[in-house]
């Protein structure tokens, strides 16, 4: 098992069945695939292209791989009727999300603002000649999108058994080292080192959204990084914390912070629509609630 | 025709050889390869002041002069003399055409190209995910 760095967090790549000379390339593989992809998609670096998009006052050019991205979110906002909706950068900002998460270092005194509301849907985009038009309001961040996208590009890489984490980003294949599905520790968002339940996961995908982990103070009161679109201010629902279980790490991602920000009883209602996915809710009231497809590890 | 030897000399008449091996001398005094050696210095000096002229009035050069070396030190390499620099560390924009074809590449993007630092799991690290959220 080998772990590297990289979008601010740890990640963890795992392949029990291959030697240690080939379980480190595909480390060094999955590396440069995390590399490439916050180079072009860090909203928190100066030389990434969504830097520049963020920035532009005209029409530009977009990589074919950002505007894949681009169309890929819409189909996103699309589905989920904006509750998913990566136009927050000027909302993270404005709640003191203005630069690369570290425990303390967003703390400030002053109260945060409200940005204007922005849609991701008034980002026109011309296919053909992969052209974006930004209106001026609106900031981008793509950071749990990408970080989803990663992760099954990573996977795709990876033997049928194989587990890439990416601060809690995860792709699971195969049924894990003991063939009895890989074990997933569902935390306790009120003490880490607490566990609330263990989960078994066969060839699929988990991700979490709680704030618990990137939360800071400000004149307000806390604020977290888990933005409702439809108010532009941190997520405020009945729930302390989310565990998505998808057929891919992308969808687990948007499945989680649609889930969080609409609440308990909209998410048991949405998510039960769907076959192939469960989902494991902590009300901020201590109860557990588990929907749909999962298998809870004996205790 | 012979001389006196103690007759003393007088300026020589113009067409009147000298003294014996001399060459002919001109009615301003001077001899043909003086002369010539003051012609060539006129010629240079008009010369030189026409360049001058010509220069001073001319349209200012297409490409700017190089701007000047910056005045903090260059770091040299451990193996290299002490007045050289490694030319990353010059802050000045590069005098060269790039070739067609060939682009220039920052050093930042050449530097991100160099493999994140992998480290190695421990093996008493139970392969099990923990859920959080980042």
């Amino acid at each position: 098992m080998w772990t590297f760095q990289a979008m601010n967090t740890e990640v963890t790549v795992s392949a029990p069945a291959l030697g240690d000379p080939a379980e480190r390339t595909l480390a060094v593989d999955v590396a440069a695939l995390f590399e490439q992809a916050e180079r072009r998609f860090s909203r928190f670096r100066e030389d990434s292209e969504l830097t520049q998009l963020n920035r532009a006052t005209d029409a530009i050019t977009v990589s074919p791989e950002m505007l894949e991205v681009l169309v890929q979110a819409r189909s996103h906002v699309d589905h989920t009727d904006g509750v998913f909706d990566p136009a927050i950068g000027a909302a993270l900002i404005a709640a003191g999300y203005d630069r690369s998460f570290a425990p303390g270092a967003l703390d400030r005194a002053a109260a945060t603002t409200a940005a204007p509301r922005a849609r991701f849907s008034d980002l026109a985009i011309d296919v053909q000649h992969r052209q974006v038009r930004r209106p001026p309001h609106l900031q981008i961040d793509l950071g749990g999108l990408v970080k989803g996208r990663t992760v099954d590009r990573a996977a795709s890489l990876a033997p049928s058994l194989a587990m890439i984490d990416a601060g809690g980003d995860v792709a699971l294949r195969g049924a894990g080292p003991d063939d009895a599905g890989w074990l997933v520790d569902v935390e306790d968002p009120a003490d880490a080192r607490r566990v609330l339940m263990t989960l078994r996961v066969r060839g699929r995908c988990v991700a979490t959204s709680a704030p618990n982990r990137r939360s800071w103070r400000t004149g307000s009161g806390s604020a977290h990084h888990l933005i409702d679109p439809r108010t532009g201010r941190p997520a405020d629902s009945d729930l302390a914390q989310v565990t998505m279980i998808a057929p891919t790490t992308e969808e687990a991602e948007v499945l989680a912070k649609v889930a969080f920000v609409l609440g308990a009883a909209a998410a048991t209602h949405v998510l039960a629509q769907r076959a192939d996915v469960g989902a494991v809710l902590v009300l901020r009231d201590g109860l557990l609630r588990v929907v749909g497809d999962v298998e809870v590890a004996d205790a | 025709m012979t001389t006196d030897p103690t007759r003393p000399v007088s300026p020589r008449e113009p067409g009147t050889k000298g003294p014996s091996g001399t060459k002919p001398q001109l009615g301003s005094g001077l001899t043909s390869m003086e002369l010539r050696f003051h012609v060539i210095t006129v010629l240079a000096a008009v010369y030189l002041v026409s360049w001058r002229v010509i220069t001073a009035g001319s349209a200012p050069p297409a490409d700017p002069p190089p701007p000047p070396m910056p005045s903090a030190p260059a770091i040299p390499r451990q193996d290299t003399p002490a007045s050289t620099a490694r030319i990353d560390g010059v802050a000045r924009r590069p005098w060269y055409t790039v070739p067609a074809g060939w682009h220039v590449v920052d050093w930042d993007s050449v530097r991100a190209l160099a493999p994140r630092k992998l480290e190695r799991a421990p093996a008493s690290r139970p392969v099990r995910v923990r859920t959080r959220s980042s």
